[in-house]
């Protein structure tokens, strides 16, 4: 049995025993509720909520972060979904995470792609020429392909009205999905630009809680589009990017950013209820269920809009039950994704979502998020669920009704 | 002297056990009442609420809104509006006009207003409501009460004898992101009755209580828990999700594993959700009408009543309560309104009180009772001298020799000074001090760092600057803690921790009963003190080292795994034990103890705190888990109660049972017989009733040898009539069996006979029925320790066990039933299969 001293003043309780609600740890009634719905749910291994709390609350600092649970908690917040004290663990993990002694529990890719990305402004390094040379060809591409000399996918244009921020995956290993956004915008008839400038809607600065990290990251972003003098930034299907952009940068860089954030979906919608982009229900003439991502639903609040956008693309949107507020994790949170090596754990953490999946009896699966959109992927290869995983944005795009004077070729 | 009470009205809004009780207290005294009920039935929630009774009774008191319920449809001066809703309330000068929805369209003119609105159980929502809709499996507690009520619950598990149960407690409560930060008090001792019931019908269950901090608080409920804890899985932290396994159709919870922590399933047959007591919703519009306010959770806040005294309130309407409190809040309401309208000024000598006992609970009983203006008599055993206050008579060191007499007239004998002496009394209030010991001598810590919570009172009262930095409390040390001792502790961790003093506490659970109580909890958390979890003692230990106390803690929470902390004083509440003197005590006064050994049985016919002998009363710890609150609403009660006495409210009423003194050959069986001692003697040893004491049970009648008591209302020759031609007769308690009959009565078409107690049917009437033709005769009686006259039932048990055993007759021929006034489903199927079938 180990032997541990109770600590009245480390670190974390003086980071957490905060007068303001949500991350005070000592508010903790030990209920267990959290315990009981933890995404990981049943089996060895993986973070015990109630654990990692009574931990923080008794200053046993060292104990929490050699526990590994900190890197394991998939930051979901769904255990303090229903925390009757309102305490939230995400905000309490991370600050477990950015403990001075816990640094070295970062994997190698989070600390290398926060390296890049605060040097050269893109987590996969990407540099600006490139992205310019990119996005010119793919401009080129995009004329072509829609027939239209004036469909572009412009780049720095000042006092657009929309500015389009993607995934970086997007300028690399999937050009296909930014072809589809900018198809997107080409058909809502606005003005709108991207930035070669950054190039990355992920803030991995939230993943290690490095609010210092986090904030030069969300300046990277908002500094530029103030600058273009942008009405409005449209963010790629990104979980945490749109919880930072959308509810965390007042507080990060300590003011109101200049412009209005939509997520790709919310902009879709907006425009298909003025009229200006036609979907056709029948272009998935079959059953889709929608993904609520954490970062989107739970932590944001974001609910509606992509369901409401879904159901014009296709049959009928069919729920995973739990879903909304107590939707369960892709798997993938938290930064597991971004560790190279965290496959095997994403496959234990991944079964609650497949079983979810395997009930709904869908074969066709929507999420509004490219992390969700990889793990769920890998979900259906790994459980063998034959399962189609698309972004809402992308089954939006290929739903798309062309009018006669943008015809494709 | 009751004139004006005569010219008064009072309306009453709600129909549950708490208007109720203000509604036959009021009639009693001869007030008018308007009782408005929505439903179509008196009773409130408990109405529909189970029989806990496993072989004996076990004091949930839900039986009793039915005895009341069916009183009250024959009281005079009670009109009963039911289907009725409050409209509209006017107020002129004096009176309040009330316009009613439904039964009437007339309005009623009343003097004053009890809300006895109730509660309304709260509606699981969330995830596990979602399962709770869509499951049958998956059920509250409410439900459950109406499934066993039903007598339905085979239903559920068909095919197996073993079923495997879960129970969540505070579903809905202690619970501030919903608004509801308040612990429900009643729904721990609800499921552990709940259980012990499921357990009784079906032994080879297998139950698991999941819990956040178990409130085992109350009259026996320590040994209802203890006796309990080895068969249940007590599974600290509640489930907030019940997964359903479509495959085996189970239901699954995820918990943490007691040995490794790790997070594991548990899989049940059913799920139980205790939820817990929310506002009833039509309070808010009454208290809008009434301008009256609710508190932060929507109960009624009685600070916002009027200072003019005509809105009272009662029951579960200003905060969660049980029944019997409930019932006790409507009487005080009550006899408070009598009050009013009968304004009595306090006189000199309205009488002379004993009190036994004279520690801290008893002065404070007999200043109340000064105040009153009575004269107070206190019978201790401490030899302190005190000095003497006017009105009180210290007697000390004394033994009581023995208790005469009856309500009104007791006759008190004691030894003091080596001499005999006897006092006369109106009433006698009991009040004996509990046994208080230092605990904490296992730690072999010294004096100089280990105090009792009490000790540490005084210290931080007088010399708050002797108390070092760094302070611990230990709850739950030997046993499980006192609600007081952890109200206390909490109170002064708050000061302590608010003078910058270190704070932690040690304990298995946190007491958080009352509606403040959670808050309190709460502002102790906040502040930084800490609480430490541990299984049991054992996973503490102690030992001093320089001057510090160090401890190695195996916390709960936390598996396999020590936590080192130090402190400079340990705090530990002193252990609590029933007075030696009990058993003297209930001997004298012809009552008995408790299981744990307190005063006063559990019996839930004369609590809270009456006996079976009018006149005698308890108060304070020697007899219920009270604190400083609760005492003085007991106080309040029995002084109202003794009032009646002492002006002879009570007195002059006839019991209809009288000694022929020409038959009585003086061999005593009626003295020794009569459960509430209302047969004494007089000067020529001769028995004679107190009409006032006496509750016409008709024990004394039955077990007369000489047939010297008659009663002209109950005789036997109007029981052996009844019988008629009848194959089957049954005789029927009227608080339990006659009541149960009740609304079966009408389908079985059998015989039934209402009596004041089965005790009443002697041998005579059993033989001479059975002679008369009957093949069987059903005694059907209260539950073991649910009897108003205490030994009643079981003397007819033994009767029809005895008379069973004569040549000529045998044991189907006479059966005794118990059954409770809430087990109409269980005594019909009974009766089917007994009498029907034949």
């Amino acid at each position: 049995m180990e032997n541990v001293k109770l600590n009245t003043g480390s670190y974390l309780i003086e980071q957490l025993n905060t007068s303001q609600k949500n991350d005070n740890v000592f508010e903790c009634l030990s209920c267990g509720a959290c315990s009981s719905s933890c995404s990981w749910f049943e089996g060895e291994g993986g973070p015990v909520p109630r654990q990692i709390i009574k931990m923080a609350s008794l200053g046993l600092d060292d104990l929490l972060i050699e526990s590994g649970m900190l890197w394991d908690c998939l930051l979901c917040n769904r255990c303090t979904q229903n925390c009757p004290m309102g305490i939230t663990m995400g905000n309490v993990v991370r600050k477990g995470r950015s403990h001075p002694k816990a640094g070295k529990l970062i994997s190698k890719d989070i600390q290398n792609g926060i390296k890049t990305r605060l040097t050269t402004g893109d987590v996969n390094g990407l540099t600006r020429e490139e992205f310019i040379e990119t996005i010119e060809w793919m401009s080129e591409e995009f004329a072509d392909e829609t027939g239209d000399p004036d469909a572009t996918i412009p780049y720095d244009q000042k006092g657009a009205e929309f500015l389009y921020l993607p995934n970086p995956r997007e300028l690399g290993i999937n050009l296909l999905h930014l072809t589809a956004m900018a198809k997107l915008f080409w058909m809502s008839d606005q003005s709108w630009t991207m930035s070669s400038r950054h190039t990355d809607v992920t803030n991995w600065g939230y993943f290690v809680s490095d609010d210092e990290i986090a904030r030069k990251m969300a300046l990277m972003v908002i500094e530029p589009a103030e600058k273009l003098g942008i009405k409005t930034l449209v963010l790629s299907e990104c979980g945490h990017g749109y919880h930072v952009l959308k509810v965390l940068a007042e507080k990060l860089i300590g003011r109101k950013p200049e412009f209005e954030v939509l997520s790709m979906p919310e902009f879709v919608l907006k425009f298909v209820k003025q009229g200006k982009i036609k979907l056709d229900k029948n272009a998935h003439p079959y059953p889709v269920a929608y993904h609520d991502p954490c970062n989107l639903g739970r932590k944001s609040g974001l609910y509606d809009a992509p369901r409401e956008l879904l159901a014009l693309c296709c049959k009928e949107v069919v729920e995973l039950v739990p879903n909304r507020e107590n939707a369960i994790c892709c798997g993938g949170g938290g930064g597991m994704l971004q560790d190279s090596k965290s496959k095997p754990k994403r496959m234990i953490t991944g079964k609650a979502k497949a079983d979810q999946i395997i009930a709904s009896g869908v074969q066709n699966l929507a999420a509004p998020c490219l992390s969700c959109h990889r793990q769920l992927g890998e979900i259906s290869n790994h459980f063998k669920l034959g399962v189609k995983v698309y972004t809402v944005a992308e089954i939006a795009s290929s739903s798309l009704i062309l009018p006669g004077d943008k015809k494709m070729v | 002297m009751e004139s004006n009470a005569k010219n008064k009205s009072v309306i009453i809004i709600g129909g549950g056990v708490a208007g109720m009780a203000a509604a036959e207290t009021l009639n009693d005294s001869g007030v008018n009442v308007h009782l408005i009920e929505k439903n179509d039935h008196l009773g409130g929630n408990t109405f529909s609420w189970a029989c806990m009774a496993t072989g004996s009774c076990r004091h949930c008191s839900a039986c009793l809104s039915h005895e009341m319920a069916d009183k009250l449809h024959r009281m005079t001066c009670v009109n009963t509006h039911l289907n009725s809703e409050i409209l509209e309330i006017d107020k002129n000068q004096k009176k309040y006009t009330v316009r009613l929805k439904g039964d009437l369209d007339q309005s009623i003119e009343t003097d004053k207003i009890i809300l006895a609105t109730g509660f309304t159980p709260i509606n699981p929502d969330g995830l596990i409501g979602e399962i709770h809709k869509k499951n049958k499996y998956v059920i509250t507690t409410v439900e459950l009460n109406h499934i066993l009520k039903n007598n339905a619950i085979g239903e559920y598990f068909p095919d197996t004898s073993c079923p495997k149960i879960g129970f969540i407690q505070c579903v809905g409560s202690r619970n501030r992101e919903k608004g509801r930060d308040y612990c429900s008090q009643v729904c721990c001792k609800i499921s552990l009755r709940h259980i012990n019931k499921l357990m009784h019908l079906y032994p080879g269950a297998k139950i698991s209580l999941f819990y956040i901090d178990l409130q085992v608080i109350g009259k026996e409920i320590r040994a209802e828990f203890d006796s309990l804890s080895d068969n249940v899985d007590l599974i600290q932290g509640v489930p907030i999700e019940i997964f359903n396994n479509k495959m085996d159709k189970k239901l699954s919870v995820i918990r943490e594993d007691d040995e490794s922590g790790s997070r594991i399933a548990d899989h049940f047959d059913m799920m139980v959700l205790s939820v817990g007591i929310a506002a009833h919703e039509n309070t808010t519009g009454l208290m809008g009408k009434l301008k009256i306010s609710s508190d932060q959770w929507g109960f009624i806040n009685d600070k916002s009543l009027p200072a003019r005294k005509d809105i009272y309130v009662a029951g579960c309407a200003a905060g969660p309560v049980d029944i019997l409190t409930a019932k006790q809040q409507g009487i005080n309401c009550a006899k408070k309104i009598i009050q009013c309208f009968n304004p009595e000024k306090p006189g000199r000598a309205k009488g002379l009180i004993a009190i036994i006992g004279d520690g801290n609970e008893a002065r404070k009983t007999a200043s109340a009772a000064l105040n009153e203006g009575y004269d107070v008599w206190m019978f201790g055993l401490s030899n302190k001298k005190e000095s003497p206050k006017k009105g009180i008579h210290y007697i000390h060191d004394t033994k009581l020799i023995s208790v005469k007499g009856a309500a009104g007239n007791f006759a008190v004998l004691y030894k003091n000074s080596q001499k005999l002496k006897q006092e006369n009394f109106t009433a006698i209030i009991v009040a004996e001090p509990v046994k208080t010991s230092p605990a904490g001598q296992k730690t072999n810590l010294t004096p100089d760092v280990l105090y009792s919570l009490e000790d540490f009172s005084n210290i931080l009262e007088k010399n708050p600057e002797d108390i070092p930095a760094a302070i611990v409390f230990w709850l739950d040390y030997s046993k499980p803690e006192f609600k007081t001792f952890s109200r206390k502790a909490l109170v002064h961790a708050i000061e302590l921790a608010k003078a910058g003093k270190q704070v932690s506490f040690i304990m298995n659970k946190m007491l958080v009963h009352g509606l403040s109580g959670q808050k309190l909890y709460d502002k102790a958390r906040k502040l930084g003190i800490k609480f430490l979890r541990t299984a049991s003692p054992g996973d503490v230990s102690v030992k001093k080292e320089n001057g510090k106390i160090l401890f190695d803690l195996k916390e709960k929470i936390l598996k396999n795994l020590i936590i080192s902390f130090e402190s400079d004083w340990l705090i530990i509440p002193e252990h609590i034990s029933p007075s030696k003197q009990n058993p003297m005590i209930a001997a004298l006064l012809k009552e008995n103890i408790d299981v744990e050994g307190y005063l006063q049985s559990a019996n839930v016919r004369h609590r809270l705190t009456n006996s079976p002998r009018k006149g005698i009363f308890y108060t304070g710890s020697c007899h219920d888990e009270t604190d400083d609150q609760d005492q003085n609403i007991e106080i309040e009660i029995i002084l109202s109660s003794i009032n009646d006495i002492a002006c002879k409210k009570t007195m002059g009423l006839s019991c209809g049972i009288e000694i022929n003194t020409k038959k009585c050959r003086k061999c005593l069986t009626c003295f020794r017989a009569c459960p509430h001692g209302a047969i004494v003697l007089n000067a020529d040893m001769k028995p004679y009733i107190v009409p006032e004491a006496c509750f016409s049970c008709g024990l004394c009648l039955s077990s007369c040898p000489a047939l010297a008591i008659e009663s002209k209302e109950f005789s036997d020759e109007s029981y052996i009539n009844s019988a008629s031609e009848d194959k089957v007769i049954i005789f029927a308690c009227e608080r339990s069996g006659a009541l149960a009959a009740g609304p079966i009565e009408k389908n079985l078409r059998v015989n039934i006979q209402k009596v004041p107690c089965v005790c009443r049917i002697s041998k005579n009437i059993l033989m001479k029925t059975l002679e008369k033709g009957a093949e069987k005769i059903i005694l059907a009686g209260c539950h073991t320790d649910n009897c108003r006259s205490l030994k009643g039932s079981q003397t007819a048990q033994t009767r029809a066990k005895i008379l069973g055993r004569l040549p000529g007759i045998n044991d189907s021929n006479i059966i005794f039933y118990p059954v409770a006034a809430n087990e109409s489903k269980k005594f019909e199927q009974f009766l089917a299969q007994e009498v029907l079938s034949k």
